[in-house]
């Protein structure tokens, strides 16, 4: 695809993370200011180009410093689906908890240090053993004993809110992208009430304000198979579907043109891949809806652009656009939950 | 889980969606100026502990369709989702609203060799300084455990409201026939300083002991029992529950309910169309189930101001009438025309009244009649204190029951309060709705189970002395 610099190769997603920027920002680590970054899918400590064999070391009684802790904390929640239950849901959805208003609440005191008071390492050494988490040299990992510490769970959770809609929005993505894999179809198969509250849930913001219906007119589901998914307006919830938007009708362009009914049901119904493709590229991304385009899937991408199917109004056809970041030097993805998006030429 | 693992996916996705559902409307920013936090607090409060979710969260868990701490994660998943968000403290986060919803219900094992004693006989008992009591003795029931004998001790003469009327447990003394004393087991439960409770003996007499013989010392008035010869399970008639699931059996248990508020004008029924619409997204109760209809047309017909939501689905057409049950006429016909007041007073022990549903045993201790309510009072006994009473849903399985007089008046008898015991039992007391009009010598008892249906014939006793 032109201008994407092969990311969409011709039967390929491109990688999750490709519409998003990266983004950084710093916390108090030990007696220093130090960045934390995420890019391509990953939180890199750039101050810490060995962080695995810090954190082990610190298990072995060094002292272990915050930016490490974050990075651990960050790994052991990739994939929790808490985090989409407690996390945003939209780019507007803002979690304002700081690490000062964790500490104070929490009795462990352990957040780290971002604007509030800089916490020693061996203070959150201390807090985190009293939370009950324990360190296994063997899987580098700390980890709930048998039985489980859900308070400290929360805490992490909390922590890494706390980091702002940047980061949150990241990780929720990164928890979608782990939940999408065909490996974990069983996982999905026993997680699928979380998983279509979380996705539900982001995709009635959305598309409700495109469709100009009610959040509580749309419904999302789950469904195993290849592709995005499909979309489907029905004439009242749960019942057989009025106009019908399937994966496979792309090609034949089987769309009907006449504007759907008003009120009934707007159902998306996303097939595994629709999980990562639209949650964590389309969501996270902050590419829902584009100059009044209901972007279903991204095709292919290299931020700031990207190639997106997407649907122009209801009844329409689902068309592929090629948008770009609208002032990607202004920094505002790095710092706010999503990208401003705009059609491209 | 009831409904198997299908049914439970689906109760948890409408939970979670109705969760997401309560997040969005309080964060709908409100049409006037901004609100102060201490009323957001209050909203978001309102939201997780007393709102749609908490509610639909516990009905659908007492029903067993979802397991309870699932159930109780969404709800705290809520409100750490509404903390994170300003709209409540964040102490939320650290103190989480676990328990909201009731804990499982597990079948637990019936006690074994469970032996009812009707009584019926009134000691007088004097204490230590000479004061005396009258101790009417309604039953003794035996378990495995403990013997425990019904009583309530009743002044002998008129007496000041200083004089406390207790029960000298230091004088009394309990003997068998072989001799033993259990003077030094015999503790006293009673609760709210009523004056009816349980007499336990905790290390309960073998098994051979022919009688049991009570008094307060020597030269008194003495009672003998007869452990042995206790009662067999009732009599009891067995009919399938048919093809009703427990939601349906909950909104006919609210429905007893609500006529058992008729003598009072009162209808607890205020969300009934909302807990319909759950159980229905739950899948908990089919759409179109009779049984929503009948509650509905109950609440259109009863005239209680409950489940005006639901008689607004009834008027719309979404959900149809359907007949009543001709026990619920006779209830509601009662109250249809005027009645001499009921004359009754006293209790009435009721014999032969042991009967064993879903893991419990069901001790029919006798009829109270007092002026403004009538009751059975109930003995328990299995696991009930798995059983939380918050809203009475975890025992709508087995409550209301359903009592008919020789007359053929119908009486529904509906969870009015209940008394802890010890471990393994629980005095509940039943009100009788509408009451006996004059004393009666037998009541058929109908009881709803899980699977079945129980009906016994329970003789009662009338002519005891009056408290």
């Amino acid at each position: 695809v032109t201008g994407l610099d092969g990311a969409g190769q011709a039967g390929q997603q491109p990688p999750w993370w490709a519409a998003l920027p990266p983004a950084e920002m710093e916390i108090t680590c030990g007696q220093a200011r130090h960045t934390i970054r995420w890019a391509d899918g990953e939180l890199v400590l750039p101050a810490h180009p060995d962080a695995e064999a810090e954190l082990i070391l610190g298990a072995l009684g060094g002292d272990k410093c915050e930016c490490t802790e974050l990075a651990a904390v960050w790994r052991r929640h990739h994939d929790d689906l808490a985090l989409l239950a407690l996390g945003p849901r939209s780019a507007a959805d803002e979690i304002g908890i700081t690490w000062d208003e964790i500490s104070t609440v929490s009795s462990s005191k352990w957040a780290f240090g971002l604007q509030g008071p800089a916490v020693s390492a061996r203070d959150v050494r201390r807090a985190l053993t009293t939370t009950g988490l324990a360190y296994s040299p063997l899987t580098g990992q700390w980890a709930a004993p048998p039985g489980g510490v859900p308070e400290s769970g929360r805490l992490e959770l909390l922590t890494l809110l706390a980091l702002g809609p940047a980061f949150g929005m990241r990780l929720a993505a990164t928890v979608a992208a782990a939940w999408s894999g065909a490996a974990r179809a069983a996982d999905r198969a026993a997680n699928r009430p979380a998983l279509t509250a979380a996705l539900a849930s982001r995709f009635a913001l959305a598309a409700g304000a495109w469709a100009g219906m009610e959040a509580g007119q749309l419904t999302a589901s789950l469904h195993e198979g290849p592709g995005w998914g499909s979309l489907e307006h029905t004439g009242q919830a749960a019942s057989g579907p009025a106009s019908s938007y399937p994966e496979g009708g792309l090609a034949n362009g089987a769309y009907p043109d006449a504007g759907w009914p008003e009120g009934g049901w707007l159902d998306g119904k996303f097939q595994r891949g629709g999980l990562r493709a639209w949650l964590a590229q389309v969501w996270a991304a902050g590419l829902t809806v584009v100059e009044g385009h209901l972007v279903l899937a991204v095709q292919a991408a290299r931020w700031p652009a990207a190639e997106v199917l997407a649907l122009r109004g209801l009844g329409g056809t689902p068309v592929t656009l090629q948008v770009r970041a609208a002032d990607p030097a202004a920094g505002d993805a790095a710092r706010s939950g999503g990208s401003r998006w705009q059609v491209a030429g | 889980m009831t409904g198997g693992p299908a049914a439970a996916e689906r109760a948890e996705t409408y939970l979670r969606l109705l969760a997401e559902a309560e997040l969005r409307e309080a964060l709908t920013p409100p049409a006037e100026a901004a609100e102060p936090e201490a009323a957001r607090h209050e909203q978001a409060g309102t939201l997780v502990h007393a709102g749609r979710l908490p509610r639909a969260a516990s009905a659908l868990a007492a029903l067993g369709v979802i397991d309870p701490d699932t159930a109780a994660e969404i709800t705290e998943g809520l409100a750490a989702a509404l903390a994170v968000r300003g709209r409540l403290g964040l102490d939320t986060l650290v103190h989480p609203i676990r328990r909201q919803v009731n804990p499982p219900r597990p079948v637990p094992a019936l006690p074994h060799g469970v032996r009812a004693v009707p009584v019926g006989r009134t000691l007088t008992v004097t204490g230590a300084d000479g004061s005396q009591a009258d101790l009417y003795v309604a039953c003794l029931v035996r378990t495995e455990g403990a013997v425990m004998i019904a009583v309530e001790v009743r002044a002998p003469t008129e007496r000041t409201q200083a004089q406390e009327l207790t029960l000298p447990l230091s004088t009394m003394r309990i003997t068998d026939d072989l001799g033993t004393s259990y003077q030094d087991e015999l503790s006293f439960l009673s609760q709210d300083g009523r004056a009816d409770g349980w007499l336990f003996i905790h290390n309960p007499p073998r098994i051979g002991v022919r009688w049991l013989e009570m008094d307060s010392g020597p030269g008194t008035a003495r009672l003998r029992m007869d452990p042995a010869v206790g009662a067999e399970p009732a009599p009891a008639r067995w009919q399938p529950a048919g093809a009703t699931g427990p939601g349906e059996r909950l909104l006919d248990s609210i429905a007893g309910d609500l006529l058992a508020g008729l003598p009072d004008r009162r209808g607890h029924g205020e969300h009934l169309g909302e807990l319909v619409a759950a159980l229905e997204a739950a899948g908990a109760v089919p759409p179109g189930n009779p049984a929503s209809g009948r509650l509905a047309t109950l609440c259109e017909r009863a005239g209680l101001g409950a489940g005006g939501d639901l008689v607004a689905r009834l008027a719309a057409g979404d959900i149809a009438r359907a007949d009543l049950p001709r026990r619920w006429i006779s209830v509601l016909d009662w109250f249809a025309h005027p009645h001499r007041e009921a004359g009754l007073r006293g209790f009435a022990p009721a014999g032969l009244a042991l009967l064993e549903l879903d893991g419990f045993w069901f001790v029919i201790v006798g009829l109270t009649a007092e002026p403004d309510r009538m009751g059975l009072r109930v003995l328990v006994i299995g696991r009930p204190d798995e059983y939380p009473w918050t809203d009475g849903r975890s025992w709508a399985g087995w409550f209301p029951w359903w009592v008919k007089d020789p007359g053929g008046q119908w009486h529904v008898a509906a969870l009015d309060g209940r008394r802890q015991g010890y471990s393994g039992h629980m005095t509940v007391d039943l009100r009788l709705v509408p009451p006996l009009v004059q004393p009666v010598t037998r009541l058929d008892v109908h009881i709803p189970g899980r699977t079945h249906q129980m009906s016994a014939s329970v003789p009662l006793e009338w002519g005891a002395p009056d408290g």
